[in-house]
């Protein structure tokens, strides 16, 4: 799960969410159209129509770590850290 | 917006009922031949302690869920995301796959609480820009205005969600959103989702094609005649 500023209203609406899914499922790849906090795309300006409507080149992905697997590797990270010290602590 | 221009990205119908149905791996298996028999395919099987989930890519992409959400409830789900079909052939593929749930999970007085059905599309604009469209002229307002953003506008839209009429004998709540595309900005995206809340008497029949020709009419009519400004 991706954590965003959406989270806590999310969170409040779960209160009254059903627990079953809706025909709207799957809004994220079947053409619906996510909050920008939820998609990992970068929009890019083509051109300016006005001065005020831009149009835009393909979003591009950008790939972002889910939070949970970051703190998965910084807790590997840190436990080798630790792993490490107690190892130079025996050779003391 | 060009009418004719309309392009259907996503079709959805899902019903909540009671009692909910059993699944087994055995009740799992069943279904599955049951789906085949009443003529449809499926490429993938995903069954959990409670749920199965049918599904198919391609030549028209398909995904048929049964839920048993606790003993008393349980839903049954179609949905194809780019259809590739016309409405009617869905309709056909949904009334298939209820006919296999209904010969798997036969049930004389099962009562649907609520049901909800999506249709997602995409339209062409007339205007450089989707918002365009939308902001000068749908709502006649002036471009000046969106200055205070002080931002370029990549897109935006209007969202409606519409309570029932007092004297609806199938009571249904509706929400409209009507945006200009991200993924393309000369497309309007419209999304048209019906949530019909008044629970059923037993043994009323899954009404598939009733439900999607509804959101259908509704949208021919109701939503298009809208975003025309009125002039359809």
């Amino acid at each position: 799960m991706t954590f965003n500023s959406r989270l806590a209203l999310t969170e409040f609406a779960g209160l009254f969410r059903p627990l079953y899914l809706t025909s709207e499922v799957r809004e994220d790849d079947w053409g619906g159209q996510l909050p920008i906090s939820r998609q990992n795309l970068v929009y890019e300006i083509e051109s300016l129509i006005d001065g005020i409507y831009a149009t835009m080149k393909r979003p591009e992905v950008v790939l972002v770590l889910e939070p949970d697997l970051e703190l998965e590797f910084q807790a590997w990270e840190s436990a080798s850290d630790e792993a490490l010290t107690n190892f130079e602590k025996q050779l003391d | 917006m060009k009418p004719q221009s309309r392009y259907i990205i996503h079709i959805g119908i899902n019903f909540v009922m009671s009692p909910s149905p059993n699944i087994t791996p055995q009740s799992s298996l069943a279904f599955q031949q049951a789906i085949l028999s009443n003529g449809l395919e499926f490429v993938s099987v995903t069954t959990l302690e409670n749920q199965i989930v049918l599904s198919r890519e391609s030549p028209t992409p398909l995904q048929i869920t049964v839920n048993g959400l606790n003993p008393q409830v349980g839903q049954f789900l179609v949905a194809a995301s780019q259809p590739k079909r016309s409405l009617d052939l869905f309709a056909q593929e949904a009334e298939a796959a209820v006919k296999a749930f209904l010969d798997t999970w036969p049930v004389q007085n099962r009562q649907m609480l609520k049901s909800d059905a999506t249709i997602r599309e995409l339209h062409e604009t007339t205007s450089e820009h989707a918002f365009q469209e939308l902001w000068e002229n749908l709502l006649k307002q002036p471009s000046s205005m969106l200055k205070s953003f002080e931002r370029p506008i990549l897109g935006g839209g209007l969202r409606f969600v519409m309570a029932p009429l007092p004297d609806e004998q199938d009571p249904a709540q509706i929400e409209v959103k009507i945006e200009s595309f991200l993924g393309d900005t000369s497309k309007i995206f419209v999304e048209t989702q019906f949530n019909w809340i008044q629970p059923t008497a037993p043994g009323m029949p899954f009404n598939v094609r009733e439900r999607l020709s509804q959101v259908n009419a509704y949208i021919e009519k109701q939503v298009e005649s809208f975003i025309l400004g009125g002039s359809k």
